[in-house]
């Protein structure tokens, strides 16, 4: 029998209305309920959401066409991901979207036939070590080119249980010594950052935790999984405690011996330890790891030793909560004074000083006042932000609860990127902790101060990184940003004085306030004070989140804690800043990591991605990459942006496919200065800076596409040819097998040729070829 | 003056003196010879209209609750007291016509050419530069004339005596 | 603190003052002062997207450049409407507007005005291209919201794909059919026509009933036109059904009473 679909229509906005209310500022949750529950956003589902929270549907229309977490249409079965980000894309996402799109046969956003899979590209999935990354449902996997069969086949088989896998293992005898346990001091924590997630370390946590069961001792052991420990390249990883041996590279099937050497034996499994690249030392600490030794990991260490979800965590190992009590006996004013002598700078990229920010709110007219903190983060190739709210939610919570109360604001928001569910699930069970402690809520630790705070999820969009357009959001409306003459401080989220802060910089409040603003000071350079946390990603040998104090150099972070650039390629040039920043070339890589300095080299801090790239890496396409995110996320509102961005994509593919001009450079310039003027917004201001710096610092790039027609990079296709060198051929006719475009022929065991005139440029020949038989010109 | 125009429909001809009068002010160049070539034309404001035995001008009567202006939803449509013209700020109007379907008179309308609402000022500018609406200075036979209220309201009270004192004297005869 | 007093400042090299709340391109508009603006309607609220009323303004050392519709003036701005900075930013703007809309009459004359050739150096966006007309300036959206509360009309989708639409794209049963989204259309971009009946909203995918006159028979506005003047009038008159020609018939006839 069939259920009036109109019922089932009901029944889940009925849901999404119990759960998020019928205001206005309801829309988008109710929306994602519904979008959630249905499987899409069909027709009549608008219309009654439009009745039913009294919005216009030509607003609900709008809402539900802006953001990308809304489909109108059924999709498939599966939801298959692709990741475009810019880590991803340097390391091959491209070619992998073609593989997929030729695998599936349908074209991305589309489903296939059978209603089986849905392709979808993403622009950033925030797990930007594991690229290129493709996510199947839940699943994360890093794809490789030219085996994108092997991704669809580890999706099937993903269905086995842990049981299933654990019982093709023998299990060995083990001995316990009571004694070891009597100290209380022995602790295995596993990590749980997205990277690790990606990595199985779910099924490796259950394995820990039965066998630690089995041995009897899981009463004595603290067992914690933990957030995400940075060193992601290098994943999943597991620290054992007292020894403090660092467990990389771990499978399922090392999980026994782990137990039983290391947990129960207080001995290192050799194998697992971390190996100096390109010897066979091994090193047992963490610390002694030369990509942490040249860290700071001021914010970022505490991840490796709490559990997110127990606030007595929090409470025991990170001096939870103190700096709130120690604030709380302070008088607002001199809480934004040490704010404000501190020199903490934003950390979302504006790097606007925060004692100040905090000074112009306070002394703001009207009420109530609020306390947003921007989750937004949309930068392709950064996730910091979804790592510190995964792994220490209550850092931050802490350090709104302080903002709020120096600054006034009774209500508060966390605005949390679509994209990471498992951030809003965490942050959510740390602020109904937070409230049982009596953190949160009224009257917080006999203060008199009532201080609260709703989590809001985005909807999927870029733009909403951007106050402004956050704001709209939050209101329940589509991301548009607004001009900001009258700041948000003064009139932000329905007209009231708003201060908004990126989630890194409420991180670092609680620490100000316990050490001081002359500590805060000391670390850093004169214009940038403090640490920062940067996700070192791309063509970089120790992928993963790094944190140093300001004033380190490029070269320092990229070669010292980065371990430099892996099989054996040289360096060509590092993008900070995301689509707002620029690219940056060799001869910059002593610029010290300094906001002013970044800034004056023509590109910028932004949210702390750092992306390396290798000779592989064409800087014509990479602007022409930040385009194309850009004209993807940018709102459409104003011209200049809208536009100004179309026709410099425009202008880049012209380039890269050859039809190059030389009028094109100065073209280039002129509208680059036009978008930066004219935009209403900073996405529009700043569309400019990725086609700018390279303009700046790789000319010769440029140049070779447009009078030379070639790529040096060897990346854009209409500039490259696939050759097979009949010399190394063997005939072996592997190539030919893979060829979807079926233009490789020739005899048994004699060298092959490609027409010419097929080949499509997919570079899965090359990707085959044992013989280093095919090279590309 | 704060005036209405009057109507003497008896002696209207139809002679249209006002309707070009109207258009005329309402031109450009404010000279007939050149008005009648202006693009887009000019507008009028008053429409001369037959009847069955009769000819009669009609225009809009600034009615003191107008219902054109209660209608218009961004105050387009806008007067200084009741008892001034109701007015038009162009720059306001958006075209909904409103006004057009709320006026019962049927006086009030849209010119597609000029894109804009059409409707008798009362030649607010010629009234204060201390002169009469075009229409009425230009009407021959004074079937048009602008008179104060009060002005308007004695005369019919006298031309009511009037007849009742010649409906007295005829029977005193 | 809510400003009371007016501001002064410098506009164009001559002093100018400001009410309070008033923006740059009220007072320009208010002294003679031509800024093309043509997202900009009085009845409706300041939108800032076409950006052509860009202006520069000076205060100290500080130089930024706004839009007038939204900027409102401090003390001691020193605004300058033409600049060369400033132009050189509208012809750009321009152009790309004329990339979009290569056959809209406004654009081109203001183009020419600005001095920008008619064949942009430009492509923009793929939805765009001959015979596109719509700037996406939003008049349309916000008149019927803001001005006739009918919300029929919004904007769909995001960047270079955005667009004005109705729900789906399809029949909406908001639209009145009052034209008034045209009537403030800078581009011709949206039309209306009384075909068999029925008036037809082409780009907005709408047609609904009109009225027929009950004097002549002839339909002279929609059915929901009808509706919404006997809502907003709280008196109603017997005329509301009568196109304006008949109602002046009436008129007239009630005037020739008069001579009896």
């Amino acid at each position: 029998m069939i259920e009036d679909p109109g019922l089932q229509i009901d029944a889940v906005i009925d849901s999404a209305v119990a759960l998020h209310g019928s205001r206005p500022d309801s829309l988008i949750a109710v929306m994602q309920v519904v979008n959630g529950g249905l499987g899409y956003l069909p027709r009549e589902a608008l219309y009654r959401i439009s009745e039913r929270l009294k919005i216009p549907s030509s607003e609900v229309y709008h809402v539900a066409t802006f953001y990308n977490a809304f489909s109108l249409t059924p999709k498939g079965r599966h939801s298959v991901k692709v990741c475009l980000g810019t880590a991803c894309h340097v390391r091959g996402a491209p070619r992998i979207l073609d593989e997929i799109r030729r695998c599936l046969e349908i074209e991305s956003g589309e489903t296939t036939p059978d209603m089986e899979y849905t392709l979808e590209t993403v622009n950033c999935i925030g797990a930007c070590a594991l690229g290129p990354v493709v996510v199947i449902d839940q699943h994360y996997y890093r794809a490789e080119p030219g085996k994108v069969d092997k991704l669809f086949k580890a999706f099937a088989d993903s269905g086995l249980t842990v049981e299933e896998v654990r019982a093709k293992q023998e299990i060995p005898a083990e001995e316990v010594v009571q004694s070891r346990f009597d100290s209380g001091k022995v602790s295995v924590t596993v990590c749980g950052g997205t990277g690790c997630q990606a990595y199985g370390c779910e099924a490796i946590a259950i394995g820990i935790e039965e066998e630690l069961v089995r041995a009897g001792v899981r009463e004595k052991v603290r067992f914690v999984q933990t957030g995400c420990r940075g060193f992601c390249e290098k994943g999943p990883i597991i620290v054992v405690q007292p020894e403090n041996l660092f467990y990389q590279q771990v499978t399922l099937a090392d999980v026994d011996e782990i137990v039983l050497k290391s947990v129960l034996g207080g001995q290192a499994v050799e194998r697992l330890l971390y190996r100096l690249p390109g010897t066979e030392t091994t090193v047992l600490h963490e610390e002694d790891i030369p990509f942490y030794a040249h860290q700071d990991r001021i914010i970022f260490g505490d991840n490796g030793r709490i559990s997110p979800q127990i606030i007595e965590d929090y409470l025991v190992h990170c001096n939870g909560y103190e700096a709130l009590r120690k604030a709380l006996q302070m008088n607002p004013d001199s809480i934004i004074d040490e704010i404000t002598r501190s020199g903490l700078r934003g950390r979302g990229g504006g790097g606007f000083p925060t004692g100040l920010k905090w000074a112009t709110c306070r002394k703001a007219h009207g009420e109530p006042k609020y306390v947003i903190c921007n989750a937004d983060e949309g930068d392709p190739g950064a996730y910091m932000d979804r790592s510190l709210l995964e792994g220490n939610p209550h850092r931050v919570l802490e350090g709104m609860i302080i903002g709020a109360y120096a600054i006034g604001a009774n209500e508060g928001y966390v605005y949390v990127r679509n994209e990471y569910p498992l951030a809003v699930k965490h942050i959510g069970i740390a602020i109904n902790q937070a409230r049982e402690k009596g953190f949160l809520g009224r009257n917080i630790l006999n203060s008199g101060f009532d201080f609260d705070v709703k989590i809001a999820r985005g909807g999927g969009a870029f733009v909403c990184g951007e106050s402004t357009a956050l704001m709209a959001s939050l209101e329940g409306r589509a991301g548009e940003p607004r001009a900001k003459y009258i700041h948000t401080v003064d009139s932000g989220l329905w007209g009231k004085p708003s201060n908004l802060n990126n989630v890194e910089t409420w991180a670092n409040v609680p620490f100000i306030i316990t050490n001081g603003a002359d500590w805060y000071a000391s670390i850093g350079t004169e214009g940038s004070k403090g640490t920062k946390i940067f996700s070192l990603v791309g063509k970089v040998l120790n992928t993963g989140l790094v944190e140093v104090p300001m004033g380190v150099t490029l070269r320092k972070l990229i070669f010292d804690v980065g371990g430099g650039i892996p099989d054996g390629k040289r360096f060509k040039a590092v993008q900070t800043g995301g689509p707002s920043g620029g690219c940056l070339p060799e001869s910059l890589l002593d610029l010290k990591i300094d906001f002013d300095e970044l800034y004056n080299a023509g590109s910028m801090m932004g949210s702390g991605g750092l992306i390396v790239m290798d000779e592989t890496s064409c800087m014509v396409d990479v602007a022409r990459y930040f385009l194309n995110f850009l004209s993807d996320e940018s709102c459409g509102k104003c011209v200049p942006c809208r536009e100004g961005i179309a026709a410099m994509f425009n202008i880049l593919t012209d380039i890269c496919e050859g039809r190059g001009t030389k009028e094109h450079m100065p073209l280039l310039q002129e509208l680059a200065e036009a978008t930066a003027q004219g935009s209403l917004c900073a996405l529009g201001g700043s569309a400019a800076n990725p086609v700018l710096s390279t303009l700046r610092y790789f000319p010769e790039e440029y140049r070779a596409h447009i009078e030379e027609h070639k790529c040096p990079a060897k990346v854009c296709k209409a500039l490259i040819t696939f050759n097979i060198l009949a010399d190394n051929c063997t005939g072996c006719a592997a190539c030919v097998r893979k060829c979807p475009q079926k233009v490789i022929s020739g005899k048994k065991k004699e060298a092959h040729v490609i027409d010419q005139s097929g080949c499509i440029k997919c570079g899965v020949c090359f990707d085959t070829c044992r013989f280093q038989a095919i090279e590309v010109e | 003056m704060k005036g209405i125009i009057v109507v003497k429909v008896d002696r209207c001809l139809g002679c249209k003196s006002c309707e070009i009068a109207c258009a005329v002010e309402r031109s450009r160049s404010k000279v007939l010879s050149e008005a009648i070539h202006e693009h887009p034309a000019p507008p009028k404001g008053i429409w001369v209209e037959k009847g069955n035995t009769f000819v009669t001008p009609l225009q809009c009567r600034q009615c003191e609750d107008a219902p054109c202006l209660t209608v218009c939803p961004t105050h387009a449509l806008h007067r200084d007291d009741r008892q001034s013209p109701v007015l038009i700020d162009g720059g306001l109007c958006v075209g909904c016509q409103l006004c057009v379907l709320a006026c019962p008179f049927g006086v009030i309308r849209m010119d597609d050419d000029l894109h804009a609402i059409i409707k008798c000022d009362q030649c607010s500018q010629r009234v204060s530069d201390g002169e009469t609406p075009a229409c009425v200075a230009s009407c021959l036979t004074g079937a048009l004339e602008f008179k104060r209220i009060e002005d308007v309201l004695q005369e019919k009270k006298e031309a009511y005596l009037l007849t009742i004192e010649r409906s007295a004297e005829t029977r005193e005869l | 603190m809510k400003e009371t007093k007016n501001i002064i400042f410098t506009l164009d090299g001559r002093e100018a003052e400001a009410r309070p709340d008033e923006t740059v391109l009220s007072v320009a508009k208010r002294l003679g002062v031509d800024i093309p603006a043509l997202c900009h309607h009085q009845a409706v609220t300041s939108y800032g997207a076409c950006r052509l009323c860009v202006v520069e303004v000076k205060k100290g050392k500080r130089t930024r450049i706004v839009t007038a519709c939204i900027y409102i003036p401090a003390d001691g701005d020193v605004v300058e409407t033409g600049n060369e900075r400033v132009n050189k930013l509208r012809r750009i703007i321009l152009e790309l507007l004329l990339a979009r809309c290569p056959e809209v009459d406004l654009i081109r004359s203001l183009a020419g005005q600005y001095g920008v050739d008619a064949s942009s150096r430009f492509r923009v966006s793929g939805s765009a291209g001959a015979g596109e007309r719509c700037i996406i300036c939003g008049l349309c959206v916000r008149v019927c919201a803001e001005v006739m509360g009918q919300h029929a009309i919004g904007y769909a989708n995001r960047g270079g794909k955005r667009m004005i639409a109705t729900p789906f794209e399809t029949q909406t049963e908001d639209c009145i059919g009052c034209g008034a989204c045209v009537f403030v259309c800078p581009t011709n971009a949206l039309h209306l026509e009384d075909i068999g009946g029925k008036r037809v909203m082409k780009e907005l995918y709408t047609s609904m009933p009109m009225m027929k006159c009950t004097g002549c028979g002839r339909e002279f506005a929609t059915e929901k036109q009808i509706e919404k003047v006997r809502h907003c009038l709280p008196a109603a008159h017997d005329k509301i059904a009568m196109c304006p020609s008949c109602r002046r018939a009436a008129f007239r006839d009630a005037a020739g009473q008069a001579l009896i």
